[in-house]
């Protein structure tokens, strides 16, 4: 599954996470997004977060931006983000739903909750929801009428359960929600992650741009199926101006129904048509099934590489093999753990915007990766930040 | 001119019909199509092997289903299939898992889908439920067991052992291009020229008739569910080669596809009964709109799509329709022993007509397999 919208209660647990780790002060996290455990690399430049991350996006300018950016986005982050510790004690004995919508992107956020909410003294709940319109509804009036305390889902546009989200409000079961994007729905307390979208969006670019020394043709490869991607591509155009103005790009949207079946020959073939193509970028990491052998078949895999977001195991296998360039990470455990932090706030009556801080940002490499069979959190001593934040 | 070259030439015209080849002349002009609006691009050998490596796998798919289809028994299962052994062999290489050698490993896959194919043949055959219900039930049981395996985690790390037989190729084409060719083969020369093939037609198209005609019905649609999951599980083992990765939502996107081209190739050839040449074709038919647009430059979602469609209607519906004006009046739309145009039922054939090698196809039916 893809995240449709990384929401931003994620990136306010990640902001707690910073202060945990300086051990200190929200403020020095807050300024700095992280201690003097910050990676260094030879941009100079540190992988952290909020202010300091955007900042530094910011000021990149032209391919030798888009080079310090990337030497940054390669280097561990060590700040989740949030920085503001939740002021009261988090009552323990908790039970919480997890909407598992049953895909392996979802399965790691479930496994992250639970890892979360047990350093908290939480249970933790997978509900399966199944993917029709019918069952998702079905699963969410289950746990409306249940006896949870609080419920965390991705993915999900509220659309499909308004009823049961009404029902939860009405009991005062706070919504945790990531990974959907323009989520409006006044029953959800707090959306995680979705500021961090934008400045993904833009990894895509600067990657591009550094890759190819400012020479890029890119193919921009989207779906409709996944709202969030354009959101990603909205920032991988901003990108894109500001650090490979010469650089060219088109965009093709492909049903993500054809993944694994059409879909590589589609891109394969776009390739094979313009020439001039040297990169594609995928929206999804997922879309790459089957790609790496189309563009084989077709005679262009020389000539073209490609990015993704995401970092599902089977692509970071691919990083590893060489036969895919680089692939964007995403913050599963900070963001779950964010999300966490989001509902121990609302169970305390405290403001969830704290919770909604930008997410840790990260490329993965040949160079970098560490375990390609699984999802890995980004921050090495995240759960240690969160621990300081929730005061354990 | 004797009556005998007058029987040969109308054999031949017959055998060049646009009712008997619809969907080869489609597939041609689609190849001029291309070929003049994209020249460079699209007749190249590059084109050429790039499609049939794209689409060996549903090519595969497709004629899992042949002899299931002709011998009147559905398989909906196969995706799901296709999804267990998919799961199975990655698994079984996998060093977090098994680590077992890629010959052990595929030959386990192969047995798993033999005893998929098993249990849908007792639940059709021996518990008599009917193939449509029964094998979309067993089909969400395999699912299950290809979820249940590692939590629906899809498996990469291992695959690379056997990443040879989906990228091994001579002459720039693939493993799975060789497979489709073998099984084809196979295929065409079971159901088209022994016994064997006129009784699996027979018991599709008649079981009553061909029952009492002393042919064990039972037995063949037994075989048939087990050979249709046999290749399918194959199928599995080669996109997880290809794709170096099991999945086990990697089957079902295949089914429907499947599905279309195995009734657009029944057009072809043999008068509406379900062929492995027919479906080869057809596959490659719908491989060639996808990669002639896309070669194009035609990237808008929806044309595809309607390309497809309009296609897939034209070669369905121009080939009913000859075939009706050619049976005239005197053949029932409402008879399924004459009427031959139904896709929804194409094994339409007189059980007679099938099972009697000596009767001349173009007077009495143009059903006759072996043609």
């Amino acid at each position: 599954m893809k995240r449709h919208t990384r929401s931003s209660a994620v990136i306010a647990a990640l902001c707690a996470g910073v202060l945990a780790f300086a051990g200190c002060s929200a403020q020095a996290e807050k300024d700095s997004g992280s201690s003097a455990d910050a990676a260094t690399n030879t941009s100079g430049l540190k992988n952290t977060s909020g202010e300091v991350m955007n900042k530094n996006i910011e000021e990149a300018e032209g391919v030798e931006g888009a080079k310090q950016l990337v030497e940054m986005w390669t280097s561990p982050p060590t700040s989740v983000g949030i920085t503001e510790p939740v002021k009261g004690d988090i009552p323990t004995g908790k039970k919480i739903a997890f909407m598992n919508c049953g895909v392996e992107v979802c399965i790691g956020l479930g496994k992250a909750v639970e890892e979360a909410s047990k350093i908290l003294g939480w249970t933790v709940e997978n509900v399966n929801v199944g993917a029709t319109p019918d069952e998702i509804n079905a699963a969410w009036n289950r746990v409306a009428v249940g006896d949870y305390d609080g419920v965390v889902a991705s993915g999900l546009p509220s659309a499909l359960f308004e009823d049961a989200l009404k029902k939860l409000a009405a009991k005062k079961v706070p919504v945790v929600e990531c990974c959907v994007t323009d989520e409006k729905n006044p029953a959800i307390v707090a959306l995680v992650g979705d500021s961090t979208v934008p400045p993904t969006g833009k990894q895509y670019a600067a990657w591009i741009a550094a890759d190819t020394d400012g020479k890029a043709n890119t193919l921009w490869v989207g779906s409709a199926d996944f709202p969030v991607i354009s959101v990603l591509k909205k920032g991988f155009d901003e990108g894109m101006e500001k650090w490979c103005p010469d650089c060219k790009s088109d965009a093709i949207d492909i049903p993500a129904a054809e993944i694994g079946t059409t879909m590589p020959t589609k891109i394969a073939s776009y390739v094979k048509s313009h020439p001039d193509v040297n990169y594609i970028a995928l929206g999804y990491d997922g879309f790459a099934t089957g790609l790496t052998q189309a563009l084989t078949d077709a005679g262009v895999a020389d000539k073209v590489k490609f990015i993704g977001d995401d970092a599902l195991p089977a692509n970071k296998q691919a990083v590893v093999d060489g036969t895919q360039a680089a692939s964007i990470g995403f913050p599963i455990y900070e963001e779950m753990y964010a999300a966490v932090d989001a509902l121990a706030r609302s169970f305390l009556g405290e403001p969830v915007e704290p919770s909604l801080a930008m997410m840790p940002l990260y490329i993965y490499t040949q160079e970098n990766m560490k375990d390609p069979t699984k999802f890995e959190p980004l921050v090495p001593d995240y759960q240690d930040q969160f621990k300081a934040l929730w005061g354990k | 001119m004797t009556t005998t070259a007058i029987d040969r030439k109308a054999e031949w015209r017959r055998k060049l019909s646009f009712t008997n080849l619809s969907v080869v002349y489609i597939l041609i002009a689609l190849i001029i199509v291309f070929g003049i609006w994209k020249t460079d691009l699209f007749l190249t050998y590059d084109t050429f092997s790039g499609m049939l490596n794209q689409n060996a796998i549903q090519a595969l798919m497709a004629l899992a289903l042949i002899m299931a289809l002709s011998c009147g028994v559905f398989d909906l299962s196969i995706g799901y299939v296709m999804s267990l052994t998919s799961m199975t062999t990655a698994y079984l290489v996998s060093p977090q898992h098994s680590n077992l050698v890629p010959v052990m490993a595929i030959a386990i896959a192969i047995a798993v889908a033999v005893l998929a194919g098993l249990v849908n043949a007792i639940i059709v055959v021996v518990f008599k439920i009917d193939s449509f219900i029964g094998t979309l039930a067993t089909g969400s049981i395999f699912f299950s067991a290809a979820v249940y395996l590692t939590d629906n985690v899809p498996i990469s790390v291992g695959t690379s052992t056997i990443r040879d037989l989906g990228s091994w190729n001579f002459a720039q084409l693939s493993a799975p291009v060789f497979v489709v060719v073998v099984v084809t083969l196979a295929l065409w020369y079971l159901m088209g020229h022994t016994p064997a093939g006129r009784a699996i037609y027979a018991t599709g198209l008649g079981p009553e008739a061909a029952r009492l005609a002393g042919i064990r019905t039972a037995r063949i649609r037994f075989l048939s569910l087990i050979l249709s999951a046999t290749l399918a599980g194959l199928a599995g083992i080669l996109a997880t080669a290809k794709f170096s990765q099991g999945s086990a939502s990697v089957g079902s996107p295949y089914l429907i596809q499947a599905f279309a081209a195995v009734f657009l190739g029944a057009t072809l050839f043999r008068g509406s009964l379900f062929n492995a040449p027919g479906t080869v074709i057809a596959v490659v038919m719908l491989g060639t709109i996808t990669v002639g647009l896309a070669l194009a430059g035609v990237v808008q979602q929806w044309v595809p799509y309607a390309f497809q469609g309009v296609i897939l209607v034209a070669a369905l519906a121009l080939g009913g329709l000859r075939r009706r004006v050619k049976a005239g009046p005197e053949t029932s739309e409402s008879d399924p022993t004459t009427d031959a145009s139904d896709p929804g039922s194409p094994v339409q054939a007189p059980a007679a007509s099938v099972l009697d090698p000596d009767r001349d196809p173009a007077v009495t039916s143009p059903h006759r397999p072996g043609q």
